[in-house]
C-alpha cells in the first residue's frame, strides 16, 4: 500500500521547486550543486516512473542469448564470453549479440541522460531498423 | 596544516621568498579555484619585495585533491612537462616554483602564474566565452599541433617512464585489465576493448601528448583562448590519442553535432589541425582513438564513482559519475558499427 502521489511525482516536483525557487538564491558558486542534486532526482524520477518493466525487457534479450539466471549472471556470462573472444567473428550470433547491447544501453541512457541519447540521433536510427 | 589556514599561509610565504630570491613576501588572498576534482587550484595573491617576480602578483597554487586517479602524475612530473612545454611555446600559464617538500601546506605543490580567462566548458560551448568557435577550435589546434612537434629529450621528462613502443597497446591493457578485475560487468565496454585489439593500428611514433586535450581543460576569455591548463594526465602517445579525446561525446557539452569540443565538426579540426601540423589524419586512426576515449572515459568514471561507494568520498560529483558510463557505451556502439567504420 502506498499513497498518492507516488515517488515520480514527488521527485519531479521537488526536482522544479528546487531548481525554480530555491537555486536562484544561491551563491554562484553554489549553482553548480544544484544543478549535480537536480539531475540525481531527475533520473531517480524517472526510474521510478518507468518501474520494472525496462530490466525485465533486459533480462528476457539476455535470457535469450545466454540461457537462464537472473539479470547479473547473464551480464557476466555475457562480459566473460566478448572477452573471451565469443563473438570477434563476423556472422549472425554477432548480430545478436549487437543488438542486444544496443538494447542494453538505450534502456540505460534513456533513464540516466535521455537529452544526450536525443542529441545523439540514435533513437531515430533504431527505429528504422540500422541497429 | 591546509590552506586557509594562517599558520601554514606564513610557511607559504616562507616558500615562495626563498623560491623566489624575495627579500619579503606578504600574502594578501588565498583562494580555492572551482573546478577540479583530481587537483585543487588556488589563487594566491601576494606582494613580493626584490627577487625574480618582484612587485604584486597573482599567482595559482597547485596541489593534489584528497584522493588521487590512478592515472594522474605527480606534481613535480606536471611541473617538468609544464616548463617544458612553456619553454616549447605552447600556450600555458608560466610554471615558476615546485615544493616537495610537504612541510609546508601538507603536500607537494607547485605555483604558476595566474592566467585571465574560465575553463568553464558550457559558457564556452553556449558561444558566451571565448569569442567565436571556429577561430577558438583553430587556435587549439595550432597549439596541440605545436605541442606534438616537440622533440623533448626523454631524460628531462624521466618522471613520465619510457615510451611506450605501441601506445594503443600501452593505452588499452590497463583498461581491459580494469574491467576484468572491476567485479562488475561491462560487456558494452569489453565489446569496445575486443574491437580495439581487432582493429588496432600500427603504431605511431610516440610524441609528448597532453592525456587530457578538451574543452574544460583550457583557459578563455571573452575574445578567445588564453591558455592550456591541467597536465596531469600528460605522456608519450600517439597524437591521434588527443584528437580523439578531444572530440569524446562527453566534451561536447551538450553541442553533440560539433564534434570537436562542442566547437566545430569533426573535420573542421582535423583540417585546421593538419594545417599547423603538416600532418595528415587518418580518419580510419582518428575512428580508433574516439573509441579508445570513450573507454577510457567510461572507466574514469567507474572510477570516480568508486572513490565515493568503496572510497567513502562523498561527493555527488563521484557519485553522479556512475551514471556516465552508459553515454560511453553509446558511443563505442556507434563508433564500431561496421555501417559508420565503412563511412
Amino acid at each position: 500500500m502506498r499513497d498518492y502521489p507516488d515517488a515520480a511525482t514527488l521527485l519531479d516536483f521537488a526536482r522544479v521547486a528546487l531548481l525554480r525557487e530555491l537555486a536562484p538564491l544561491l551563491p554562484a558558486e553554489r549553482q553548480h550543486q544544484a544543478t549535480l542534486i537536480a539531475r540525481a532526482m531527475a533520473i531517480a524520477a524517472r526510474e521510478a516512473a518507468a518501474g520494472a518493466a525496462p530490466l525485465a525487457a533486459c533480462h528476457r534479450a539476455l535470457a535469450e542469448l545466454c540461457g537462464e539466471g537472473d539479470l547479473d549472471t547473464l551480464l557476466r556470462r555475457l562480459a566473460d564470453a566478448i572477452r573471451a573472444g565469443a563473438y570477434d567473428a563476423p556472422g549472425a550470433p554477432r548480430d545478436q549479440v549487437e543488438r542486444v547491447l544496443w538494447a542494453i544501453t538505450l534502456q540505460k541512457l534513456s533513464e540516466s541522460n535521455p537529452d544526450y541519447l536525443a542529441a545523439s540521433g540514435v533513437r531515430q536510427a533504431t527505429q528504422n531498423g540500422s541497429a | 596544516m591546509a590552506l586557509g589556514e594562517a599558520t601554514t599561509h606564513d610557511r607559504l610565504a616562507q616558500f615562495l621568498c626563498s623560491a623566489a630570491g624575495a627579500r619579503a613576501v606578504e600574502i594578501a588572498e588565498v583562494r580555492r579555484l572551482s573546478g577540479g576534482a583530481v587537483q585543487e587550484n588556488w589563487l594566491v595573491a601576494v606582494a613580493i619585495e626584490g627577487g625574480a617576480i618582484a612587485g604584486r602578483q597573482k599567482l595559482v597554487l597547485r596541489t593534489d585533491a584528497a584522493t588521487s586517479l590512478s592515472m594522474s602524475r605527480d606534481r613535480a612530473t606536471e611541473f617538468a612537462v609544464q616548463q617544458l612545454v612553456h619553454a616549447g611555446g605552447v600556450t600555458v600559464p608560466e610554471p615558476l616554483f615546485l615544493c616537495r617538500d610537504a612541510a609546508v601546506i601538507g603536500k607537494p605543490f607547485f605555483v604558476m602564474r595566474w592566467m585571465p580567462g574560465a575553463a568553464d566548458g558550457q559558457r564556452i560551448v553556449a558561444g558566451e566565452l571565448g569569442g567565436t568557435r571556429e577561430p577558438l577550435a583553430e587556435r587549439l589546434a595550432q597549439e596541440l599541433a605545436k605541442l606534438h612537434k616537440l622533440r623533448p629529450a626523454r631524460d628531462a621528462l624521466a618522471g613520465l617512464g619510457a615510451p611506450p613502443a605501441d601506445p594503443a597497446a600501452a593505452r588499452l591493457r590497463p583498461l581491459a585489465r580494469f574491467l576484468e578485475a572491476h567485479g562488475e560487468p561491462h560487456p558494452v565496454a569489453e565489446w569496445g576493448v575486443r574491437w580495439l585489439l581487432r582493429h588496432a593500428p600500427p603504431p605511431a611514433t610516440p610524441v609528448l601528448c597532453h592525456g587530457d586535450f578538451r574543452t574544460g581543460n583550457y583557459l578563455a576569455d571573452e575574445s578567445g583562448f588564453t591558455a592550456l591548463l591541467d597536465w596531469d594526465f600528460a605522456g608519450w602517445s600517439d597524437p591521434d590519442e588527443d584528437i580523439g579525446w578531444f572530440c569524446l561525446g562527453y566534451w561536447r557539452f551538450g553541442a553533440y553535432g560539433r564534434e570537436a569540443g562542442g566547437l566545430v565538426p569533426r573535420a573542421v579540426f582535423h583540417r585546421a589541425y593538419e594545417a599547423a601540423s603538416g600532418r595528415a589524419i587518418d580518419p580510419a586512426r582518428a575512428r580508433y582513438w574516439e573509441v579508445m576515449a570513450a573507454l577510457r572515459w567510461l572507466v574514469i568514471a567507474l572510477e570516480q564513482r568508486d572513490r565515493f561507494l568503496r572510497g567513502g568520498e562523498r561527493s555527488l560529483q563521484l557519485l553522479l559519475n556512475g551514471r556516465r558510463p552508459a553515454e560511453c557505451e553509446l558511443e563505442i556502439l556507434m563508433l564500431t558499427e561496421p555501417a559508420s567504420e565503412a563511412a
